[in-house]
């Protein structure tokens, strides 16, 4: 076969290449040798006859130089070539060559930063087996929000459905450690046997709960996440089978969870549950179908569809509602099954896909930018390349050099631009909301290299291609012979198509950032009903012996606030169950004292647990009667306080001196003593809530009995800096209970913060991608100005020297970029008209077509136009007509 | 009658040195011998066209080469034509006839 014997011999010289030559030094010498005998047989003397012969072996080198041409593919030659010229066009003007590398750079590094975040959170399976396969039971009326199911539900589903292989249940929590060092305070779950099974992830080290093991009494033992392991173990293997106390209770170590390891609603919260206890059911006992606290996760069987999963789930639970176990909540019965990577990724996939689509019109900005350079700079080189092209020079051989000399643009940008991404990377991740993020891997990894490499040949590519149209269509006889100064018709239409291009696509994105702001701005000025300015908070759970006692841990938590209290510089100390906007509050069925709820079960409100001094600490504003007071205590009657929206919705606003009770039993009646504005609790934007608020110490008392609130939160409020009381809240707790952690220390200001992290993301990048798209915008139409009104020097030096005058000129000149940016702004209005539909569902209280911002938007764009062109127009026209006219 | 030795026409040269190849192995230096000897003396190769002609025919893999000893026991590389070698002369051969005949035809001819 030829081609293979022709390819053989290539390989050969590929990678024999000494060799090969030293093959042919042998061979050259040897025919010098013939040829000298030959030489000598003629008569000629010996050194006559070897001068004559290397005479005729002239230029050996070249010789060898030719020999080997025939071997390195020709294209290749080429290259080497063109990429020494290309790195010598670029060395000549340095000031050009950078600024078109930085300008790709910032479209590559935006590009690759972003591209990380989507492949590491969008592109990246979860660390499931199968995670398509896995989807939680939900009220599918609301994603975003929280389903619980009792443990009853659990069991019944598990025994009914057929769509599921396996059903686990999870339920939140924290745990106290205190051996083995400083006391800390974990996330942790209890959870079925079943759940490591549903999720499809082994362990590490040691194993996982046995079926035997979530059982009561059999349930000693506990999981250890890798991090924990690591942390408070030091990775020991010897301490699997060791028996650690958790909040207090000893528990077997049985196995270490891989550091990837999530649960599913861990992907909801900032931090990740690093230890895990058997949730323990007692499945012969008559469970009751209410108190609901678990998440259940499933694997659907082999075959089934989200669908029949979810149709399945709706038949047995309205079988249920119709055999009256779910009360008359109607939305309990809307359950369905939602998938795995829509419950972690819900609010995260629109907004990255929205910034990928806004980083890749940067690029495109970016890349008519470099055209634009390129093609002025192809300008001023016309006369060399029109040269090259009368000396034999094929259009192809041109193209290609050009083509060489944006690609090293192009690669020195995708350089630059992998530092710039790993800047930008770990400026968005600060800025980004935490709960998806921080659990996957997000990281400059090799694929997201090989991604950045393939945008740098794109950008070379697009960048590239105007001049290299424009060049190899050089008129020899205009370039060569034509005056200097006039460039061709058709290069100026390019121009100006790219400009006004450029200044669509920057209008689109800015229009979206600016609708975008106006959002984020209207939800800063949502009232989220408390003042979470100067206010310290932290996490503390009692736990151990020592609090078994009744009354022991209200006791405490009385006590650790009295002594707050007296802390120079605190304002206000109080304590609660869940700080607003930093989890789902949940809702507690509850019985009214109004003649229309008597045997009702579906009337419910939030519960919050609180102490006096929580109402001053958080900043609630108290709208009728009054706050917790210190004399409302364990042993004194029970009294509530209420949310607005709950005295309206129950007693029509009147609420003070009515009374309500917990469940619908025969609990303890509660009176309410006065009615707060309402707090936002779960999200920014919600509807006003129904809630109540119940005191720590009266808890116990409120439910018939039932252990106290162990885990509470504290809140410092001061008059200077918060973060100063940090150490005195720790010497506080420590004094009162030495073992006790202190966690989760954030300011009440940070967790406000933090439930806007979502907007605040979106914005603020869409931002900085608006505002780079329209400062390259901006700098390609004051190139393009610079360059034209440079051009027409000139022809307005002969205009004003004919009588018209300087004003007019600047006029004409800045007209002419103020109609190309025009242009680019009503093609970008219509684009934006079409692309802002996609922000729909990030906007808050504003038009997806805000009549202000699509009007103010091109207005703005339009002013910064006129300056561009202005500058660049007020240098021309000042020239004084001689010389424009002599230099001409 | 002596004639002066010119070189071959260009794009020729890769025809003859095949051909010259395939009457039998022959080295580098031998080949121009032989070309010289097989065109009564008018084909004159400078080795500057010579050896990278022969690089050409081992690229394209009609020849091959290896390295033997002379008659006179000196080690030299000997090229030797190879199948596809041996098609593509039968094929450059008859094209080679019909230009002949052609330029033949169209000299001759009155049009």
């Amino acid at each position: 076969m030829s081609w293979i014997d022709g390819l053989a011999a290539r390989l050969r010289m590929l990678f024999r290449r000494a060799k090969v030559e030293a093959e042919l030094d042998e061979e050259l010498e040897f025919h010098l040798e013939q040829e000298t005998a030959k030489q000598r047989e003629r008569g000629l003397a010996p050194d006559a006859a070897r001068r004559a012969a290397r005479l005729e072996l002239s230029a050996h080198a070249r010789l060898r130089e030719e020999v080997r041409d025939e071997w390195s593919p020709r294209l290749l030659a080429g290259l080497r070539a063109d990429l020494r010229d290309a790195i010598r066009q670029l060395r000549r003007r340095p000031g050009f060559s950078l600024l078109a590398a930085f300008t790709l750079a910032l479209g590559i590094g935006a590009n690759t930063a972003i591209f990380s975040l989507v492949r590491g959170i969008l592109i990246e399976p979860l660390p499931y087996r199968d995670p398509a396969q896995l989807a939680l039971i939900w009220t599918s009326t609301d994603p975003e929000g929280e389903t619980w199911l009792s443990d009853r539900e659990f069991l019944e589903y598990r025994r009914a459905l057929q769509s599921f292989s396996s059903l686990g249940a999870v339920v939140d929590g924290e745990v106290n450690l205190n051996e083995d060092g400083e006391p800390e305070r974990v996330r942790a779950a209890a959870v079925t046997a079943s759940v490591f099974e549903t999720l499809g992830v082994a362990p590490i080290a040691g194993r996982v709960f046995q079926a035997d093991e979530d059982v009561p009494g059999a349930d000693l033992v506990v999981v250890l996440g890798e991090r924990l392991w690591d942390r408070r173990f030091g990775r020991s293997a010897e301490v699997i089978g060791r028996t650690i106390r958790v909040n207090g209770r000893p528990r077997t170590v049985i196995g270490v969870m891989p550091a990837s390891f999530r649960m599913p609603l861990d992907y909801r919260q900032d931090r990740s549950s690093e230890l895990w206890v058997p949730l323990a059911i007692d499945e012969t006992a008559t469970l009751p179908w209410g108190s609901r606290s678990d998440n259940v996760v499933g694997r659907l069987a082999e075959g089934v569809s989200l669908e029949q999963a979810s149709d399945e789930i709706g038949r047995v639970t309205r079988e249920w509602a119709a055999a009256g176990h779910l009360g008359s909540r109607p939305e309990r019965t809307l359950r369905g099954a939602l998938p795995l990577d829509r419950l972690v990724l819900g609010a995260v996939r629109p907004a990255l896909q929205l910034l990928f689509a806004a980083v890749g019109v940067v690029l495109l900005v970016a890349c008519a930018n470099v055209a634009h350079l390129l093609l002025a700079r192809s300008d001023v080189r016309r006369r060399e390349i029109a040269t090259r092209a009368a000396l034999g020079a094929g259009r192809a051989r041109l193209a290609r050099q050009l083509l060489v000399e944006s690609g090293l643009l192009g690669a020195l940008g995708g350089a630059l631009g992998i530092a710039i991404a790993a800047i930008g990377l770990d400026l968005a991740i600060r800025v980004a909301p935490t709960q998806a993020l921080h659990a996957r891997d997000v990281s400059l990894s090799l694929s997201v290299l090989g991604y950045t490499a393939g945008l740098a040949v794109l950008a070379t590519v697009l960048s590239g291609l105007a001049p290299i149209l424009e060049l190899t269509r050089v008129d020899l006889g205009i370039a060569m012979g034509g005056v200097r100064g006039e460039s061709a018709p058709s290069q100026r239409r390019l121009r100006r198509v790219l400009v006004s291009l450029e200044t669509a696509l920057a209008l689109v994105l800015v229009i979206g950032a600016v609708l975008l702001a106006r959002s984020f701005s209207a939800l800063k000025a949502i009232d989220i009903g408390f003042h979470p300015t100067r206010v310290l908070t932290a996490r503390v759970e009692v736990s151990g012996d020592g609090y078994a006692e009744p009354g022991r841990v209200e006791g405490f938590y009385r006590e650790v606030l009295d002594r707050l209290r007296e802390v120079p510089g605190v304002v206000a100390a109080g304590a609660t169950r869940l700080l607003p906007l930093s989890g789902q509050i949940g809702s507690w069925t509850i019985t009214t004292d109004r003649a229309e709820d008597a045997g009702r079960d579906d009337v419910g409100a939030d519960w919050q647990i609180v102490t006096p001094g929580y109402v001053e600490a958080a900043g609630l504003d108290v709208v009728a009667g009054r706050a917790f007071a210190a004399s409302d205590d364990i042993d004194a009657p029970l009294v509530a306080l209420v949310s607005e929206t709950m005295a309206e919705r129950i007693w029509s606003g009147d609420a003070l001196g009515r009374r309500f009770h917990l469940g619908t039993e025969n609990q303890p009646w509660i009176e309410v003593v006065g009615v707060l504005r309402d707090v936002r609790h779960n999200a920014v934007v919600e509807d006003g809530r129904t809630e109540m608020y119940l005191l720590h110490s009266q808890w116990s008392r409120a439910r018939n009995g039932g252990g106290p609130r162990a885990g509470m939160t504290l809140l410092v409020r001061t008059a200077g800096d918060p973060n100063g009381l940090l150490g005195a809240l720790r010497r506080v707790v420590r004094a009162l209970d030495p073992t006790l952690p202190v966690s989760e220390v954030k300011t009440l200001e940070e967790v406000a913060d933090a439930a806007l992290a979502g907007p605040r993301f979106t914005t603020t990048l869409l931002g900085v991608f608006a505002g780079l798209a329209m400062l390259l915008a901006t700098i390609g139409l004051y190139a393009v100005m610079s360059y034209t009104a440079a051009r027409r020097t000139r022809e307005i030096g002969v205009r004003i020297a004919l009588g018209a005058g300087r004003r007019a000129m600047v006029g004409m000149v800045v007209g002419e970029g103020l109609r190309m940016t025009a242009v680019g702004v009503a093609g970008g209005l219509a684009a934006a008209a079409w692309a802002t539909r996609f922000l729909r569902s990030e906007l808050y209280h504003v038009e997806a077509l805000d009549p202000a911002t699509f009007v103010g938007v091109p207005a703005l764009l339009l002013l910064v136009a006129g300056v561009a062109a202005y500058l660049p127009a007020r240098r021309a026209a000042r020239v004084s007509p001689l010389l424009a006219l002599r230099d001409g | 009658m002596p004639v002066d030795p010119v070189p071959p026409l260009p794009g020729m040269l890769d025809l003859l040195v095949l051909k010259v190849v395939s009457v039998g192995p022959e080295h580098g230096w031998g080949v121009g011998q032989r070309l010289e000897r097989m065109s009564r003396g008018v084909f004159d190769v400078n080795q500057g066209s010579l050896y990278p002609a022969l690089q050409r025919l081992l690229k394209r893999g009609w020849i091959v080469s290896e390295w033997r000893a002379t008659e006179s026991g000196r080690r030299a590389r000997y090229y030797r034509i190879t199948r596809s070698g041996e098609q593509q002369l039968a094929r450059e051969q008859d094209e080679w006839s019909r230009r002949v005949q052609a330029v033949g035809w169209v000299l001759k001819g009155t049009g």
